[in-house]
């Protein structure tokens, strides 16, 4: 099935594990203009395809991997791509996305997307080379790290493989490719019970763009205006994302002892700085993108990728740790094992503290982390303390109580922004689709003390401001591009003149006028028919796909996707009580002086439910999914 | 003395995360910016004065800003407005 877009190669590939039956998933333009790729095309396959009974490990669980129409276009920070599934940690809809070579590889096979279903009844990888397919026995793999495996396999493609902790069902394993990670809410485990070790895709194919020469033309500013930025143009080549570190310790942000603090007093010997100045070989980054926000660093004599903010954090002061060389040699073993980083680092400092307080007798303690390589070889063997360290927070809570102090929202375990002191980033954490994610949550902390410097602490606002980034940020990631390219939306005389009357005046404005902000938020499609400064991804669909994209197309794109998700969580059972955080964050001021510094979660929901247009229960209103053209899915 | 810690791309340009000033050679946040400046040669005082500044932990655009004042044995913190993920 060929598409009148530009852009998109037009097929969807359907692979059927248990009967090894290839055939095309039928996706048509009508659905490419309503969802448009990426991670909201895998939502509406799944939905359509997922009854509410199926569970993570069944055979009938899709693994649906998506790219985006700018995906292979050239288009910068692009090369980003999707995985889709049922989460073994949340039992709902998860996404994770990941900039290594298999999008790119993917569509030049010939396909924008892939759904495996089924289960091969031995283990298997499967090659898929300019629309072939062809499935290959990979006993011989089985057991191999990610880096193992992808040296085993032809060096030409792109790549997806897992490690020991996807064939062992830990219930947070990752996907890798290259030295990039699929990391978040277990789709790795999902990859292991199909007994799928690896899919390969290569191809002489080509994405082309509806108007190839406009089209160059606004990549060729977008790269500009990338490097031009302070953050993504200074910041984020210069200190990679671990330039987060200090910034958070300061705003009280920084995840520390499994959340009981937002700052750590040896902050600095975990921060971008001192991995800069010890341990930066050079920066790395994906293919087509200008930022280079990677780090190569080197872990027993070999060159590997450094760690991001969030392996930092979670693996540093969460755990009260200030060693950097053992995250170091944890970030590139936890890859290699094929294991998300933040849910690692989130479970074992969870299960520190329930060890502290004499609720699971388990040897682990906040501060004493020499050993911890031999436990995540555990977890990845489901062996000893590693076979419940496997199953994540929630289910260790369920086990041994704490649920007050177990940091997750709907099973998915926090990325490393301790939300007290960002109020908006709670909501996010709370009311995001795959549970509590930072990105997905709309990552107001950007707003509330890193780039700008609203008030951290009301409410006023932002529910109508995680509305509107949740829905650009779903967009954005559906079009194929990297997150970081949403930054550009952020004004760079702000962020260069932070104190100057004018950047005061735009903070305090932005919550001051909360009504403004909402009805901002709700403004139809049609409203809005222009392209917002910095959001360069409007302009740049509109010249590849030939869609005619506007800002409020493009936002509506994102929250039909938002509804949709949500639709589908609905009807596995979420309601609005799993909307919520742990106790820790929203009934306990961070600091007792400051009686505001916890989450306001329940009237902040009050406002996001009514902007969204769900009722109070959290359930998107009849007439909102009918003008969202989604009031049948699923 | 005053204890300033500096983080972010402004370190490289400083080229130092830590300096001391002394005490009697600035009593603001401005002045002490003016210090710097001269004592490292490297910086204008307005390209300081853009940073996200936290006298003793809280940010100056809480307190006086560049009239906040800084006394023996406060910490001063130039940062970079941030974004990752």
């Amino acid at each position: 099935m060929e598409s009148q877009y530009g852009g998109y190669m037009g097929k969807v590939l359907k692979i059927d594990l248990s009967s090894r039956k290839v055939s095309t998933y039928p996706w048509t333009d009508r659905e490419r203009e309503l969802y448009l790729g990426g991670k909201i095309m895998a939502a509406k396959i799944i939905s359509d395809t997922v009854s509410p009974d199926v569970q993570p490990f069944s055979p009938d669980n899709p693994l649906v991997v998506t790219t985006g129409p700018l995906t292979g276009t050239g288009a910068p920070s692009s090369s980003r791509f999707n995985i889709s599934t049922l989460s073994p940690l949340t039992n709902l809809l998860a996404s994770s996305n990941c900039g290594g070579n298999f999008g790119l590889n993917l569509k030049k096979a010939g396909y924008d997307g892939i759904v495996i279903t089924g289960k091969s009844p031995e283990p298997v990888w499967i090659e898929i080379d300019d629309e072939k397919v062809t499935f290959h026995d990979a006993r011989t793999l089985w057991g191999k790290t990610t880096g193992e495996t992808q040296d085993a396999l032809p060096a030409r493609c792109g790549k997806i493989v897992i490690g020991p902790a996807g064939e062992n069902l830990v219930l947070y394993a990752s996907i890798v490719s290259q030295e990039r990670v699929a990391g978040r809410a277990g789709v790795g485990a999902v990859m292991g019970s199909k007994n799928l070790k690896a899919v390969t895709a290569c191809g002489t194919k080509k994405a082309v763009p509806h108007d190839p020469e406009k089209a160059r033309e606004i990549f060729k500013k977008w790269a500009k205006a990338l490097k031009e930025h302070p953050l993504t143009g200074v910041q984020l080549p210069e200190l990679g994302t671990a330039g987060l570190i200090a910034p958070m310790h300061y705003n009280n942000i920084l995840a520390t002892r499994n959340f009981a603090k937002g700052q750590f007093d040896e902050f600095e010997a975990v921060s971008g700085e001192i991995l800069k100045e010890r341990h930066l070989i050079r920066n790395k980054g994906c293919t087509t993108c200008p930022i280079q926000c990677g780090r190569v660093v080197e872990v027993s004599g070999k060159q590997v990728k450094g760690p991001e903010l969030e392996t930092l954090g979670l693996l540093g002061p969460n755990l009260e740790n200030s060693n950097l060389e053992l995250i170091l040699e944890w970030n590139y073993l936890l890859d290699e094992l094929g294991m998300d980083t933040i849910s690692a680092g989130s479970t074992i400092g969870f299960a520190m503290e329930l060890n502290e307080k004499g609720l699971w007798d388990n040897g682990l303690a906040f501060g004493d982390v020499e050993n911890l390589s031999d436990i995540f070889k555990q977890i990845a063997k489901r062996e000893g303390i590693g076979d419940l360290l496997a199953c994540g927070t929630k289910h260790l809570s369920e086990k041994y109580g704490g649920k007050e102090f177990a940091i997750h929202s709907k099973g998915l375990e926090l990325s490393a922004y301790e939300p007290r002191r960002s109020v908006g980033m709670g909501l996010g954490y709370a009311t995001s689709n795959r549970g509590g994610c930072h990105l997905n949550g709309g990552y107001l902390v950007l707003l509330e003390g890193l780039a700008l410097n609203l008030d951290p602490l009301t409410t006023n606002s932002k529910a109508a401001l995680t509305v509107l980034f949740q829905n650009i940020m779903e967009a954005a990631s559906a079009g194929g591009s990297c997150l970081f390219t949403c930054y550009l939306a952020m004004p760079a005389f702000m962020l260069k003149n932070a104190n100057s009357w004018v950047t005061r005046t735009l903070n305090k404005s932005l919550t001051c006028f909360s009504s403004l902000m909402a009805v901002i938020a709700k403004m139809p499609a049609w409203m809005m028919p222009f392209h917002f400064p910095g959001l360069w991804h409007t302009q740049a669909l509109t010249q590849v796909t030939g869609m005619k994209m506007t800002f409020g197309r493009f936002k509506e794109i994102g929250e039909r996707g938002y509804n949709l998700e949500r639709m589908f969580n609905v009807k596995r059972g979420v309601t609005e009580a799993d909307d919520a955080l742990p106790e820790r964050l929203t009934d306990k001021p961070q600091d007792p002086r400051i009686p505001k510094s916890k989450v306001p979660l329940e009237s902040l929901k009050k406002d996001y439910y009514n902007i969204r247009g769900w009722d109070e229960n959290g359930l998107p209103k009849k007439e909102k999914l009918a003008k969202l053209g989604i009031e049948g899915v699923g | 003395m005053i204890n300033v810690r500096v983080f972010g791309p402004l370190r490289e340009m400083l080229g130092m995360g830590s300096l001391r000033v002394d005490a009697s050679e600035a009593k603001t946040v401005n002045e002490l910016l003016t210090v710097i400046s001269k004592m490292t040669g490297l910086a204008k005082p307005s390209e300081l004065r853009n940073a996200s500044i936290f006298v003793n932990g809280t940010n100056i655009i809480s307190l006086k800003l560049f009239k906040t004042a800084v006394g023996p044995g406060d910490e001063v913190v130039l940062l970079s407005p941030i974004g990752g993920g």
